[in-house]
């Protein structure tokens, strides 16, 4: 017996080490639940202070991201990036820490640092569509349409990711950006058909109307408007087309439908202002580039153009 | 572990509208509107494309947005590496060649500069030559003529010998454009009709004037002059560099005046000769491109409203 007591101790201690091991596994996936249920302040709360540091050392990189991902998802992006940063530190080829890390500072608005991570984690897997989307993102909103599309497309040919959205009213923009436009309506429906928001649906909208399918931009103008009656983007946008199409009764209907809301919006005036002006009612067009023209704070650029009608009309060009 | 992590991920995507502004919806409307107007009834685009060297490849990245907007391109101007990236958009090329073109540029592309002409230059004053320029401009453009372009286009030069700026606009492209891009003090001056030539950048660093020659009637300048205030040159190149641009700052400061909107890439840091990151070059210009782009937008429409405003009152 004394024989195999060494071993019963070391059998013990394997156990109890299991155990525990069991327990942290079984806790971090208890949390994880928490962080997809929303449950952030709590996932927040359970990790912080010593908490992670306390954690076995085989546990304590997921309990980072698990941390840093409820801090990012809670809006507390300056401490999400701490977290990724020393976790990135501690742990330089976890791809998930990584991966978060240059998210948050691309959600942070750094994107010239956020950049070198996502494209050293592209060299270590290329297919990462998190990486290919937050580039993707990045390189839109530099202009480079073309580098965009195709991480764009990168992204949404991983499993799973073909199903968002969101992603797919993106890559559509960016079609439409490079005036793709067959192809931007394309992905735009497949947004549309996975969830017809306003935004998406407007989007549409415009795409088909560059593709010369106004009574398709009309029914999808409709069905933005629709879906959230108060976006008065989208009434304007039909009051505007309305009035390229001529239809000057239907543009003014627009008008006055957002000026019973607002009697001053600045938009709504130029728009009326224009069916005036089409109309040869000048003294009716000129009161309402009159009030136009006052919003050069909020609205510049109507101002200015509102400006620049009024002294054509006052016959000084 | 990474099924959760992609998850949350996507979880994060923002999922908040995004609603267009009043000014935003303004500015597409009329814009649409401007970019089917008739070429007389708005007015002629010049695109100026200043000097700059290897801070010029940011014109590449700010064409790349232009070209992408749909913005009208009426006419080019361009000196020295502006010269170079403009006869390459007039030539025809297109912006994928041009990002190849400025993406594989090396110290000796268009010039026979290696390691004996590099001592040769510094030991017996022997200047290098720019005929490789002409002759990839010729490989890459064809022999054309500047009648031939798809636009009209000028590129500047100075005479070594009177300090007269040369406004090339006829005649064989490939000649002006060599004599254009001719860093004195580096290449030797070109003899091209009866005058010794030299990089415009000494005395038209951004040619705004030229656009107006061809006719321009607003002018859109992409402008790529380096940052000296920080700099102490420690070799001869690098003083005669830094007196040539802070000549041309100095001269380009009515030319700035006379643009209609301008294009600052942030590249002032880069060393002109510096092709280390020339992608990094070019999407510098492409995001200077980006941020300026509602303004160019709204500065042109609001320069048409007169075609605008006849085309609205024949509606009447």
């Amino acid at each position: 017996m004394r024989r195999f007591s060494p071993l019963l101790i070391a059998l013990l201690v394997g156990c109890a080490g299991l155990g525990r091991r069991t327990e942290t596994r079984e806790r971090l996936n208890a949390l994880s639940d928490e962080a997809v249920a929303g449950k952030h302040v709590s996932v927040i709360a359970a990790l912080s202070g010593n908490s992670i540091s306390e954690l076995p050392r085989f546990a304590r990189s997921r309990g980072y991201l698990l941390l840093g991902q409820s801090l990012r998802l809670n809006g507390e992006l300056g401490r999400a990036l701490e977290v990724f940063q020393l976790a990135a530190g501690l742990y330089p080829r976890n791809l998930n820490l990584l991966t978060e890390l240059a998210t948050v500072l691309h959600r942070s608005g750094l994107d010239e640092r956020a950049l070198p991570h996502y494209r050293r984690i592209l060299k270590i897997h290329p297919n990462n569509a998190v990486s290919n989307h937050g580039i993707a993102e990045i390189f839109r909103s530099q202009g480079n349409l073309t580098s965009a599309r195709m991480h764009y497309e990168r992204a949404l040919s991983e499993d799973g990711w073909d199903k968002n959205p969101l992603i797919w009213k993106d890559y559509g923009l960016v079609l439409t950006e490079l005036r793709k436009f067959d192809k931007a309506a394309e992905a735009l429906e497949r947004s549309v058909s996975l969830n017809d928001t306003p935004d998406s649906l407007l989007a549409l909208a415009r795409v088909e109307r560059m593709r010369g399918n106004a009574e398709q931009s009309r029914t999808h103008v409709a069905a933005a408007i629709l879906r959230d009656p108060a976006r008065e983007d989208a009434l304007l946008q039909r009051g505007l087309w309305e009035l390229e199409d001529s239809d000057l009764n239907a543009a003014l209907a627009t008008a006055q439908l957002v000026l019973s809301g607002d009697g001053d919006h600045a938009l709504a005036r130029w728009l009326r202002a224009s069916i005036h002006l089409r109309r040869g009612e000048r003294e009716q067009a000129s009161a309402d580039l009159v009030v136009a023209s006052a919003a050069s704070r909020e609205h510049p650029f109507i101002a200015k153009t509102a400006r620049a009608m009024l002294e054509r009309l006052m016959g000084n060009p | 572990m990474i099924r959760i992590g992609v998850l949350l991920t996507l979880l994060a995507c923002p999922a908040s509208a995004e609603v267009q502004s009043p000014d935003s919806l303004l500015r597409d409307h009329l814009w649409q509107q401007v970019r089917v107007l008739e070429p007389g009834e708005r007015p002629r685009v010049g695109l100026v494309l200043s000097a700059g060297s290897v801070r010029g490849l940011a014109h590449i990245g700010v064409m790349r947005v232009l070209v992408n907007a749909g913005f009208p391109i009426d006419v080019v101007a361009g000196t020295s590496m502006g010269a170079v990236i403009g006869s390459f958009y007039v030539g025809g090329l297109s912006m994928e060649k041009m990002w190849e073109i400025g993406a594989n540029m090396r110290m000796n592309s268009g010039n026979n500069l290696n390691t004996i002409r590099l001592i040769s230059l510094i030991l017996n004053d022997q200047l290098l030559s720019s005929a490789p320029l002409e002759k990839l401009l010729s490989e890459s453009l064809g022999k054309r003529r500047f009648d031939e372009l798809e636009k009209p286009f000028a590129c500047v030069a100075m005479d070594i010998s009177t300090g007269e700026k040369i406004i090339f606009r006829d005649g064989p492209l490939a000649p002006a454009v060599r004599a254009s891009m001719n860093l004195p003090g580096i290449f030797k001056p070109v003899l091209y009709r009866h005058r010794y030539l030299v990089d415009g950048g000494v005395v038209d660093y951004i040619p705004v004037d030229a656009a107006k020659l061809l006719g321009a009637d607003w002018v859109l300048a992409s402008v790529t002059e380096g940052d000296y205030s920080n700099e102490t040159p420690t070799n001869v190149l690098g003083a005669l560099e830094q007196v040539i641009d802070i000549r041309g700052a100095i001269l380009s400061r009515q030319q700035r005046r006379e643009a209609d909107f301008l294009i600052e890439p942030e590249v002032g840091q880069v060393v002109y000769y510096d092709v280390s990151n020339t992608i990094d070059v070019m999407e510098r210009g492409m995001n200077a491109a980006r941020k300026g782009l509602q303004g160019a937008k709204e500065n042109y429409i609001l320069r048409s409203l007169p075609g605008l405003w006849n085309s609205w009152e024949a509606k009447r």
